[in-house]
């Protein structure tokens, strides 16, 4: 890896800023980096190589006449094989949509070119952000491990050092638990705080977009960019935006950390709970006020969480899985066709049971700011693992294991930032969330900060 | 708890509920769907077990005309 890849984006930025260095010896740094790592990762769906570079000569352009726009101006980044961007297909790493191309951008894309940002490449997704292993693609710190999903090129991407900034969709966890296992930051906003259009949908009630940045100082700069109403998107949320990054450099003496006492510690890796233990710890240390709570209606998290889900994406996919079912894999087609057969009672009482469940979360949050907990109950499992064994005959399905901790954030739609906090024995990263309140993703990512300033985990690169 | 006692799905329950969701399964994939579908439902039951009384669903039509 070069010196410039190993930079994160705010010191490139910097960098950029100062002409230290140019948009195009900063593209070609991660086109290299990308090139010398594909052929172990395959993170990407697409390198774009030809306009990557044309987008970064245009950058040092108006870079030297003065019109430097912000730091994400001349900064490589991956785009979501979800999303659309103009003339490309947005396949969705399926062969159900590879022939299908976007005449526009999407609203994040967009938001990025007009920060300026050198659009790098697509990464792959877990076909149609519908699972969270993305077989396609390996996970940098073991290849023989999955990078997570559905997010896993950009994931991979991050943390191999190709770009600084990969863009993600999180409707289960699909930006946090990547994030999670591939040892960078993910951001999931609230829902509504940005817009998803141009984005293929999985759950219009669940879907979320979000960066995945190697630090949270990153992801903070990122949002900036990404937040703001779009009327588009009928998700979408008309309050104002902040300037996330004013949320960076301060303490957490005084917020309040609510740690469960259930549900989030339950069947989790030992080796996980230790290192976010000691997260809570650390802060704790830093005057952070510490008390346990209870999380309300964890026995109903996950049933919401598929119960819309399911009939959602299903009928997304109602004519495709019609005309072309034999081209989805297997995985996903079983989702589909069972998603179709599902009660339509049990889609409208888990939205009922969802309100029920929002209440006593804003309830829960009246004595806490944030929640911190795993960001995904295990490190990265082998490429092809189907289950985890947690003992006492207790095996369960990788999608389960890893949504289960994921799912509170999006069933209530509260914004979440997984940040690494360890590794493993077997030098696996290993990550905490912390959820908060709507719309204060400040909070979040002023604890995120902190904590990472504390600690070094998101200094360290893998091998690959 | 739910509200009545769970019966496992069967291919041939798959076939009924296909036909009336207007999808052609054949024989191969209703033996496939037919215990993902049931595992699924299980999970469902535990939506039997909150009491949502009048409470409406999180998400309902708006009624503004908005240009998009």
């Amino acid at each position: 890896m070069s010196t410039l890849t190993e930079l994160t984006l705010r010191d490139v930025a910097a960098r950029i800023k100062s002409k230290d260095v140019s948009p195009v010896e900063v593209t070609q740094a991660c086109l290299d980096r990308a090139s010398a790592t594909e052929d172990k990762l395959n993170a990407f769906s697409m390198v774009m190589a030809d306009s990557a570079m044309a987008e970064a000569r245009t950058a040092e352009a108006e870079i030297a006449s003065g019109n430097w726009r912000g730091e994400l101006h001349g900064i490589p980044v991956g785009i979501k094989e979800l999303y659309d961007v103009a003339g490309l297909p947005t396949t969705s790493s399926s062969r159900v949509r590879e022939n299908w191309v976007a005449e526009a951008d999407c609203a994040s894309v967009a938001q990025l070119r007009a920060a300026g940002a050198v659009v790098l490449g697509k990464t792959h997704t877990h076909e149609f952000a519908y699972g969270i292993s993305t077989p396609n693609s390996r996970n940098p710190w073991d290849t023989d491990r999955m990078p997570g999903g559905s997010s896993g090129g950009s994931g991979s991407s991050v943390a191999a050092g190709s770009t600084y900034m990969s863009m993600g969709s999180d409707t289960g966890g699909s930006i946090r638990i990547p994030a999670s296992v591939c040892g960078t930051v993910g951001l999931k906003p609230t829902f509504g705080r940005c817009s998803r259009a141009g984005v293929t949908s999985l759950s219009w009630s669940l879907d979320h977009v979000g960066p995945l940045a190697r630090t949270v100082a990153d992801a903070a700069v990122s949002l900036n960019a990404l937040a703001g109403y779009d009327p588009r998107d009928p998700g979408s949320v008309d309050i104002p935006v902040e300037d996330y990054t004013a949320a960076l450099g301060k303490d957490v003496k005084g917020m309040r950390i609510g740690v469960p006492k259930n549900y989030y510690f339950d069947n989790v890796d030992t080796e996980v709970e230790a290192h976010v233990r000691a997260a809570i710890d650390l802060l704790a240390g830093e005057g952070a006020v510490i008390s346990e709570v209870e999380i309300p209606y964890a026995d109903q998290i996950m049933s919401v969480e598929f119960a819309i889900c399911l009939p959602e994406a299903s009928e997304y996919h109602r004519r495709m899985l019609r005309d072309r079912p034999d081209l989805y894999t297997e995985d996903v087609r079983l989702f589909l066709e069972a998603g179709e057969l599902m009660p339509a009672t049990r889609y409208v009482q888990a939205l009922r049971v969802r309100q029920l469940m929002q209440r006593a979360w804003a309830s829960m949050f009246s004595d806490i700011d944030v929640i911190v907990a795993p960001a995904t109950a295990a490190p990265a499992t082998k490429v092809g693992q189907e289950t985890i064994d947690w003992g006492g005959g207790n095996e369960e399905p990788i999608t389960p294991a890893f949504v289960r901790l994921s799912a509170p954030a999006n069933v209530t739609g509260l914004p979440s930032t997984a940040t690494p906090c360890g590794f493993t024995d077997g030098g696996l990263p290993v990550a905490f969330q912390a959820i908060a309140r709507p719309f204060a993703e400040t909070t979040s990512i002023r604890l995120c900060d902190a904590y990472q300033r504390m600690t070094d985990w998101t200094s360290r690169r893998p091998a690959v | 708890m739910s509200d009545t006692e769970a019966k496992s799905i069967g291919s041939g329950d798959v076939s009924a509920l296909a036909k009336a969701a207007r999808l052609d399964l054949p024989e191969a994939r209703r033996e496939a769907v037919a215990p993902a579908l049931d595992g699924i439902l299980q999970l469902f039951d535990a939506l039997d077990a909150v009491d949502v009384g009048e409470t409406p669903p999180t998400n309902s039509f708006d009624a503004r005309w908005r240009d998009v």
